[in-house]
């Protein structure tokens, strides 16, 4: 009980915060927003004119997650295991 | 010693390497078939005058335009897929709806099992192919099945079995009535934009412990929303608190690619699960959208498009929840903690509450209740928490540029390609004249040739016949260098400590 009263306390107190402005809303990353919408915009269109593609880009995706998992692992564990 | 060791790690690598490539090849195991459906167009003196088809293979159909006037006969290998099996739902439109509905199965076995086979459709009426159905339960039982509706979009008669039905023992020993229907009919009066229609098992309800579960999900998918929607899921997922445990005993999921409905309109799916242990189940049904693909757009999509709701809120993401068989006072206890945090983070809903009561040593002590009530946070402060932290943390500074960047990457909109340009140089005749080149739709895209290049016998194009083969060799590459990255890997390491120390020389 004293734990559930604890947790809901730091998670009120956590949510308040949360609603305090302290920093500026993001709408629009400086200086290369609209580029990075341009680009994508781009990417979307170009992969939609090559399905042949869209296949090699989801395998190369997971391909770069399982690294990425592999370098965390490593990251992690590296004073254990050399990868 | 070593020589112990090398050999075990030896046969370590290479029953991990054989475990992840039947892993990897299982799991994108290619679902191989090919059927073709042949029908004949009549004119308007009923006169078969020229002759169309549609063509499934593997998960994918081209139609013949839908509405026109069709009778069907089949063709198929039947060396090859013994147990095809097509049907259809016919309809004349100019007779009224329920005299006419005309349920035709075709079974290869039926037929002699040769090597071509037709059924012609009698009597020489007009009749409308509607709709394709279709599923494939494995390699060599792949089921096709048509529905109509009427102008309402409602469905015209019943699904049966039919004739054929005994010769489909390797089906109902899996699935007995798995049904797909893509519906491109008009649909005056239906809600069209891209939404999910309704799913079972309902809310809430109780199923017969020991007996197969009937799942059927609709939706409906604006064409306009055809470029940014990827797929549709349907996930059943044992719903108690021990989800990783329990989801070893039943977890099933379909995933339906956009690819495979052009057009857009309604999408019906149906099947029956086998029998499922008694508990606590999860039904959920979304849509899944960008360019990530697989298993990573559903994760994204469920984050941009919000969790799936239990009423109609989010019409991309939705969920049921249902008992098989009688829910223990366990499963209730468990079902009931789901609701604190998964109600809002997309998961389960609860048929019973835990209160301060249950604590109380005196009178009504329960201590997996009391632990549940003690150990996690209430609902209401949970959900503030998450709605908080999503509308105000996640678009401040500084997390709001990572919100806004993943926002671009996942968007959906497109830019105009580029034009390639060349302004032809002085001293050449035209100096100064510029080429516009758009070579773009024509590499691979709609007007390219291989989207248009149709084979005259199969009536397949191009990149029908061949993207299978390019994804199953895509994933063969990448199977591939992840098991090569695994046993790479697994040569060189090491917990042997001591190993280190030595190199270090730090260890005395």
């Amino acid at each position: 009980m004293i734990i559930a009263l604890i947790l809901n306390f730091i998670l009120s107190i956590i949510a308040v915060i949360f609603t305090l402005p302290f920093f500026p809303v993001i709408t629009q990353i400086p200086f290369v927003d609209s580029y990075l919408v341009s680009g994508f915009g781009i990417w979307n269109a170009f992969m939609l004119e090559l399905p042949f593609l869209q296949v090699v880009w989801q395998c190369f995706v997971w391909y770069m997650l399982f690294k990425i998992s592999l370098m965390l692992i490593k990251f992690f564990l590296g004073h254990r295991i050399s990868i | 010693m070593n020589k112990i060791s090398q050999v075990l790690q030896k046969s370590q690598k290479l029953i991990l390497s054989i475990f992840i490539g039947v892993l990897i090849f299982g799991f994108f195991g290619v679902k191989q078939s090919f059927a073709s459906v042949y029908y004949n167009q009549p004119d308007t003196s009923g006169v078969m005058t020229s002759r169309g088809s549609f063509n499934l293979i593997n998960d994918k159909y081209e139609s013949p335009a839908l509405g026109a006037p069709i009778s069907v006969d089949t063709y198929y290998w039947s060396n090859d897929n013994p147990d095809v099996y097509f049907s259809f739902w016919l309809k004349a439109p100019h007779l009224s709806d329920t005299a006419l509905d005309q349920f035709v199965m075709i079974n290869s076995d039926a037929y002699g099992g040769s090597t071509c086979a037709s059924y012609l459709i009698t009597p020489s009426d007009v009749y409308l192919l509607q709709d394709e159905q279709y599923h494939f339960f494995s390699v060599k039982v792949p089921s096709i099945s048509a529905f109509c509706h009427n102008s309402s979009g409602l469905y015209l008669g019943a699904y049966k079995m039919g004739s054929g039905a005994s010769l489909l023992a390797d089906v109902t020993n899996a699935y007995p009535t798995t049904q797909i229907s893509f519906d491109t009919f008009p649909t005056s009066g239906v809600d069209t934009s891209t939404h999910i229609i309704s799913f079972n098992p309902a809310n809430n309800s109780v199923a017969t412990s020991g007996m197969p579960v009937s799942i059927n999900v609709s939706a409906y998918i604006n064409p306009a929303d055809l470029s940014w929607l990827k797929g549709i899921s349907v996930w059943i997922k044992n719903g108690s608190q021990n989800g990783i445990i329990e989801s070893l005993l039943y977890n099933q999921e379909w995933y339906f690619p956009i690819s495979d409905i052009s057009g857009g309109g309604q999408f019906d799916f149906s099947t029956t699960t086998m029998s499922i242990p008694d508990g606590n189940y999860i039904v959920e049904v979304f849509l899944n959208t960008n360019y990530l693909g697989g298993s990573v757009n559903n994760i994204f999509s469920q984050y941009k498009y919000g969790s799936a709701s239990q009423d109609n809120s989010n019409p991309l993401a939705q969920y049921h929840q249902y008992i098989v068989g009688t829910s223990s006072a366990l499963g209730s206890i468990l079902q009931g903690q789901n609701n604190e945090f998964e109600s809002i983070l997309s998961a389960t809903t609860s048929s019973s509450t835990i209160s301060i009561s249950s604590c109380n040593i005196l009178s009504g002590f329960d201590f997996g209740k009391c632990m549940t009530y003690a150990f996690v946070p209430s609902d209401k402060q949970v959900k503030t928490f998450i709605n908080n932290l999503n509308t105000s943390v996640f678009t401040h500074f500084p997390f709001g540029y990572v919100t806004r960047l993943y926002d671009i990457i996942i968007g959906n909109t497109t830019s105009t390609l580029p034009t390639l340009s060349i302004t032809i140089p002085t001293g050449m005749p035209d100096a100064g004249a510029t080429l516009d080149l758009t070579p773009w739709g024509k590499l691979m895209g709609e007007g390219s040739l291989l989207a248009t290049a149709t084979s005259s016998v199969t009536g397949v194009t191009f990149y029908n016949s061949f993207s299978d083969y390019w994804k199953a060799f895509v994933y063969f590459v990448f199977g591939l260098m992840v098991c090569l990255e695994i046993i790479g890997m697994n040569s060189v390491i090491s917990v042997d400590t001591s190993k280190k120390d030595k190199n270090n020389n730090k260890i005395k």
